[in-house]
Parts: C-alpha cells; sequence; structure tokens
C-alpha cells in the first residue's frame, strides 16, 4: 500500500519536511503532493485522479515536467506545475 | 416505459421482447481499453489507441455476445466532473439513462486512482459493474486484489478481465445476462461545508440531502468562480478517495510503484529534446515522405491508376457505355473525361484511397506505440506560442490524414478559444493526406520544391497561429496529458483500425467525389462552369497558370483533394512547367476546405466562423499564389 496520508486537502503542515513546489524538485525526487495553489486549476490534476496525499517521482522537467504517480506517468507543464506544493520525501 | 423492467430481468429467462432492450454503457478513464471491450461485446471496430482522447463521439451497437442488449461507449474520464466537452458528453449521457447498466472499466493497477468514480456511480444509485481489466499488467507487477471481497464490500459485480486477450469476457457476459440487481445507494461523508455549499447556491432547504454529482450538473454550479469550483471538487474528491483507500485497505495490497528514472532506451529517446526531434523528423521522412509519399501516392498509384484503372477499366467501361448507351450527353455523364465512372470513381479508387491508406496506416501504427503523447510533449512550447497546447498534436497530426476529422477531434482540446484556433489551422495550412499525395507526387523530382513549399506552409502556420493567438482573449492554454507506455504496436489491431479509418473515409469521400461529378457534368452541359471559368482566367493567368488549370482549381472547391489530383493528372500530361506546378501545388494546399471540412466546421463552430474563415482562405491562397508567382518570375527561380 502506498502509505499515503490523505488529508482534507488544505491543510498544510509547513513545520516539518521542506516544502517545495513541484517545478523546484530534482529529477528522480520523490514528494508527496499537499495542496494546490491555484484552485482554478485544480481540476486539471482532478482530472487526470491526481489529489492531495498522492505520492510521486520527478522523471524529467524539461521540456515538461513529468511524474510518475502510481504505475502512470503524467506531463504537466511548468505553469501548472507551479501551482502544486508538495513535501518532499527522503529517497533512497 | 423503460424503467418497468428494472426487476424483471431475471436469472435464466430467455424470453426478450423486443421491448426490453438493456442499455449498456461502457465509462471509465482515457486509455484502460473501453473501446477494446466494446470491441468484444459488439463485434464491431470501434478504434483502439494508446492515447487518450480517440473516442470522441457517443458509438453504440448491438450486441453480438449479448442478445437483447444495445451497448454504448463513452469518452474517457475520471470522474463525471467535466472539463473538456467530450468529457460534458459522457457526463450526460451517464447522468441521462438512470435505467443502464454501467460497465466501469479500469486499469486494475491503478484502481486506487480510479475507484472514486465506481463510487461517484453508486452514489447516484446506479446499477454497476466494476470491470478491472489489464489485469495481465497488474499481475506482473505483483498487484493484489481480492475481487470477490470488493465485491461484497461494494455490493456490486467485480470482473477481472484482459481485453486484449478476451479473458474475462465470457465471465462478464454470463453476469450481465444473469441480471444487474440495483445496489445499495452508498454514502460518502463529505465536510459539513460542501453541504453548506449546496444549501446556499441552490436555495435549498436546509439538511435536504444532496449529491454533489448532481448539483455539479445543476445550473446553480455556474454561480461558483473557478477557484470556488476548484475547491468544492477538490475536496469532493479527496473525501471519495478516502471512502475508496479505506476499502482498499481490505481487499487490495499495491507493492511500491518504482522511483527509478525513465526506463527503456527507445522511451528517453522520445523524451529528451535533442534526440526526440532527429527522432520526429525520421518519422517525417521515413514515415511521411518514403511511405505514404513514395510508397503510396507513388508505386500504388502508378499500379492502380495506369496499370489497371486505365489499361483495363477506362476501356472497358468506355467501350460498353458507348455500346448501350447511344446519347452522348448520357455517356459523358458516365464515362469519358468527366464521367462519374473515369472521373469521380477514378479519383476516388486509383488516387485517393491509396494515399489515404498508407496514411491511415502509418497513423495508427504511431497512435498504438504511444509515441503522439511523446510528441505532444515535445512540441508544448511551440504550440503554446501558437495559443495551443501539445495535446493539439493530436487533432493536427490527424489534420494531415484528414481535415474533416480532425476538425471534430479538436473537441479534446479544453477551451474554445483553442479549439477556434485549432480550427483555423487545420483549414488553412495543414493539407490532407489526398492532397499531400498528390503534392508529394508533383514535386518529388525536385526536393528544393517540396521543402520551399513545407516552409511557406509551415510558415503560414507559425504566423497564423501567432497572430490570432496575441489577438485572441482568453484563457493562456495549459498541457497536462497522460503518457502511455511506449508499446510494440499489435499487428491485427492496426490493420482493424486502419480499416475502420479507411472505411469511414470511404463512405464519407465516395458520394461526395460522384456527386461532384455531377455537378461537374451538370455545370459543363448548362455552360455555367465555362462562364465561371472564363470569369476566373485573368485571375488564373496572373498566376502563371494555363487556363486549363481553371476546371482544377473550380473542382478545388468541391474537394481540395479533388483538385489536385485534378492538377496531378495535367501534369501527368505535361502541361505544367515547374514554376506552374510549384504554385498551383501551393494554392491547391492553401485552398479552400472541402465540403465535408466546411459543413463539420458549421457543425461545430457556428456558420458565421464556417463563412468567414473560408473566405480568410480563399483570399490567402490567392495572395499567395500571386506573390509567389510574381517573385519566381523576378528572380527566376523555377
Amino acid at each position: 500500500m502506498e502509505e499515503s496520508q490523505i488529508g482534507t486537502g488544505c491543510t498544510v503542515d509547513y513545520t516539518h519536511n521542506p516544502s517545495a513546489v513541484l517545478s523546484d524538485l530534482a529529477k528522480g525526487e520523490t514528494a508527496l503532493i499537499e495542496r494546490f495553489s491555484d484552485l482554478a486549476h485544480v481540476r486539471k490534476f482532478l482530472s487526470l485522479g491526481i489529489l492531495p496525499g498522492t505520492s510521486i517521482t520527478v522523471l524529467k522537467q524539461s521540456p515538461a515536467v513529468v511524474l510518475r504517480v502510481g504505475y502512470s506517468e503524467f506531463a504537466f507543464d511548468r505553469r501548472l506545475a507551479g501551482t502544486v506544493q508538495v513535501r518532499r520525501m527522503p529517497g533512497k | 416505459m423503460s424503467n418497468c423492467h428494472t426487476n424483471t430481468v431475471e436469472t435464466g429467462s430467455s424470453v426478450q421482447t423486443a421491448e426490453t432492450v438493456q442499455k449498456l454503457i461502457i465509462c471509465g478513464p482515457p486509455n484502460v481499453g473501453k473501446s477494446l471491450i466494446f470491441n468484444r461485446l459488439t463485434g464491431r471496430h470501434a478504434t483502439v489507441s494508446n492515447y487518450p482522447g480517440t473516442t470522441v463521439e457517443i458509438s453504440s451497437g448491438h450486441s453480438a455476445l449479448l442478445p437483447g442488449h444495445v451497448v454504448s461507449d463513452t469518452p474517457g474520464a475520471y470522474s463525471l466532473m467535466p472539463i473538456t466537452d467530450e468529457e460534458r458528453v459522457s457526463r450526460d449521457v451517464l447522468m441521462e439513462s438512470e435505467d443502464a447498466v454501467l460497465l466501469h472499466v479500469v486499469d486494475a493497477k491503478n484502481l486506487r486512482r480510479m475507484l472514486p468514480m465506481t463510487i461517484e456511480l453508486l452514489e447516484l444509485g446506479r446499477r454497476v459493474v466494476l470491470v478491472l481489466n489489464m489485469m495481465d499488467e497488474a499481475r506482473q507487477l505483483q498487484v493484489q486484489i481480492d475481487s470477490t471481497r470488493l465485491s461484497e464490500l461494494l455490493g456490486i459485480p467485480v470482473i477481472e478481465t484482459v481485453a486484449t486477450s478476451n479473458e474475462g469476457i465470457t465471465g462478464l457476459c454470463h453476469v450481465i445476462r444473469d441480471g444487474i440487481q440495483r445496489p445499495n445507494r452508498l454514502t460518502v461523508h463529505y465536510p459539513r461545508r460542501i453541504q453548506r455549499i449546496m444549501e446556499t447556491e441552490s436555495g435549498s432547504a436546509p439538511d435536504t440531502p444532496m449529491l454533489p454529482t448532481r448539483f455539479l450538473a445543476s445550473p446553480a454550479a455556474e454561480k461558483l468562480t473557478a477557484e470556488e469550483l476548484g475547491d468544492f471538487e477538490l475536496t469532493v474528491r479527496v473525501a471519495r478517495q478516502e471512502h475508496g483507500d479505506q476499502l482498499l485497505g481490505q481487499c487490495a495490497h499495491f507493492p511500491p510503484p518504482s522511483t527509478g528514472a525513465i526506463s527503456g532506451l527507445l522511451n528517453k529517446l522520445t523524451m529528451n529534446f535533442w534526440t526526440a526531434i532527429p527522432l520526429a523528423l525520421a518519422v517525417l521522412y521515413f514515415g511521411v515522405y518514403e511511405f505514404v509519399g513514395g510508397f503510396g501516392a507513388g508505386t500504388l498509384v502508378d499500379f492502380l491508376e495506369n496499370s489497371v484503372y486505365e489499361t483495363y477499366v477506362t476501356p472497358f467501361l468506355t467501350h460498353w457505355t458507348e455500346k448501350i448507351i447511344p446519347w452522348v450527353m448520357i455517356q459523358d455523364l458516365i464515362v469519358h473525361d468527366y464521367g462519374v465512372l473515369t472521373l469521380g470513381l477514378r479519383y476516388a479508387v486509383a488516387l485517393i484511397l491509396p494515399v489515404v491508406g498508407t496514411f491511415f496506416l502509418l497513423f495508427s501504427v504511431l497512435e498504438d506505440s504511444g509515441y503522439l503523447p511523446r510528441l505532444a510533449l515535445l512540441l508544448d512550447r511551440l504550440f503554446k506560442k501558437l495559443g495551443l497546447n501539445g495535446r493539439a498534436v493530436i487533432p493536427i497530426v490527424i489534420g494531415f490524414g484528414c481535415g474533416t476529422m480532425a476538425t471534430v477531434v479538436t473537441r479534446i482540446l479544453e477551451t474554445k478559444r483553442e479549439r477556434i484556433i485549432a480550427t483555423l489551422l487545420l483549414g488553412f495550412a495543414i493539407p490532407c493526406s489526398a492532397q499531400l499525395g498528390v503534392v508529394l507526387g508533383m514535386l518529388a523530382q525536385r526536393p528544393a520544391a517540396l521543402v520551399a513549399w513545407a516552409g511557406i506552409l509551415a510558415s503560414i502556420f507559425l504566423v497564423l497561429g501567432f497572430i490570432t493567438s496575441k489577438n485572441m482573449p482568453g484563457e493562456a492554454p495549459a498541457f497536462y496529458l497522460e503518457m502511455p507506455p511506449l508499446r510494440m504496436p499489435r499487428l491485427g489491431n492496426v490493420l482493424t483500425k486502419t480499416y475502420s479509418r479507411m472505411h469511414w473515409y470511404f463512405l464519407e469521400i465516395l458520394p461526395l467525389f460522384l456527386a461532384a461529378s455531377v455537378i461537374i457534368w451538370l455545370g459543363n452541359i448548362t455552360g455555367l462552369f465555362a462562364v465561371i471559368i472564363a470569369g476566373m482566367a485573368p485571375l488564373v493567368k496572373a498566376m502563371g497558370l494555363p487556363v486549363e488549370a481553371s476546371p482544377a482549381l473550380l473542382f478545388g472547391f468541391f474537394r481540395r483533394d479533388y483538385g489536385a489530383a485534378g492538377l496531378f493528372d495535367l501534369q501527368n500530361h505535361g502541361q505544367l512547367d515547374a514554376r506552374q506546378t510549384f504554385v498551383a501545388v501551393l494554392v491547391i494546399s492553401l485552398f479552400l476546405p472541402c465540403i465535408a471540412q466546411f459543413m463539420v466546421m458549421k457543425k461545430e463552430r457556428g456558420w458565421r466562423f464556417a463563412l468567414m474563415s473560408t473566405a480568410a482562405i480563399l483570399v490567402t491562397a490567392t495572395g499567395v499564389g500571386l506573390g509567389v508567382n510574381a517573385i519566381l518570375v523576378k528572380t527566376g527561380w523555377m
């Protein structure tokens, strides 16, 4: 099971783990989606089944951000990726 | 009438009257095998592809395996909250058909992400069968799903299938045939806030139970701002996800996905900018130039046109028509220069079909391999400058096959602005495969002219997109797309798709070709065309073209490719020199969309848009023709 703790989608815990936005992560980094800062664009993520609490791995940052989510891969342009706040997870 | 049979479908009952036709609706996210399951159940060929967004229209058919059932396939969606027009189509169909049995098809390995929609359907109290498709891939990843337990938890049948190898389809049919009971309505606990928003916006009495899905489909939801709507949907989705996770915790285990880099050399090559560009050019060269242009428009057309049609068919038809029918006027309708059989049918079968066929074959291979989403990723930044996003490569690439089909496919684009820009670009600067084949054939001997032609068209494409996007108000486009795995295309599937697309195309164009022949014949005998052609003559001459090119240009109004084929004919008979060929080819490439594309433009975008863009296209094509001819004459380049 993915050990994802799904919150209400809007609460952020800034006290622990360093927060970042999706477009800041390095290739190969794994993170947990915390919240979407631009609610006008949130439906685009929802339409792919990507929610807060989802664990993602960044596969590429250019020409667009490519993520692995579960066993699938998704691409987002950098502007959209910039609206996603994530919590970095310790890598291997 | 139809809501009385819900409880009458009994186990083992074999008596089915015509009135108790059971509707089955296939729904679920994109790219999980819905169309393949549709094909398995109906024995038809819906187009199955390895990219999201093929099913733009709802296709329905009687089930071959399940007598008395009608199956419909819907465009992919992860929920009943639509973003694009095609998702709205799915939502409306699913909300309206209360009595249908819904086959919710999901990719088993991604069940966690997809189960919330099953929950949403069960909240609505619908009869649902959950189909866990692609079980082979799930097993390979050691995903464990206890489907019996899941079935108990949800109160609905849960069927494991591998649609590609037909596994589980018989079981699915058995379950459906035995009758699907209406399950207990499922209740999801939403935060209090959600209930409050729904009550405030719809003005209903407090504590009236309301479902978010129904609320979102109601006019009340339109009062919410984009942010409020986003917040609402997010909260609802999170609650459903929690509900689903809680169920899956009791019956499924998903090993953590690999955290490694992009796997596979080819996958890497298609996603890296510096390797992907040469790869795309190679696909263009070998696929379009060599295969469609060289083999389709060259070898195949030569063979069909010269070795078969002109050697056997035309003399045969002419001989017998002249023998049987004494009136020359009627003979002219059937055979001779503009005859239905010797012109209309010949163009359709011997000139256009091989070109379109080879293009669709190439396209099917590309789409099944999963290459197109990678091309979308690669071109996203360029397309953003044109007011589009990477996803628009799908209609644009289809446009190189058939502009009519492509105009329909613009529905996969999210905003009206993007759909308008894409429709315009398709009308102006994307030659369809039939034109392309003819153009490649006509310019094949002079690579420099071919490059110049492509350059001019590409410039018009870019400039037009750039200007439109600068001047048209609206939201900036956003790019988000699933990247399906690269797969080796399956021969059977590729052939099936090519066949069904050719079938569609042929049914679409053959009547138009034949009708065009008849209109041309009418125009000729009434003398109307002579008048129009005489009127066109100064313009045609100003472009440096022989007067004989006028009919081809005029007939191009009925179909661009029809006109293109006419020019091809002229060139074959040595009536066009190098410069004339170039100018003529350029004008016909930019020329009016064919009647069918015009009709679709009207249908999708309205009369005003269709007429205005058609006028703009005519002016541009003529202007470019005049300009290029003037330059060529002055410089003496050709």
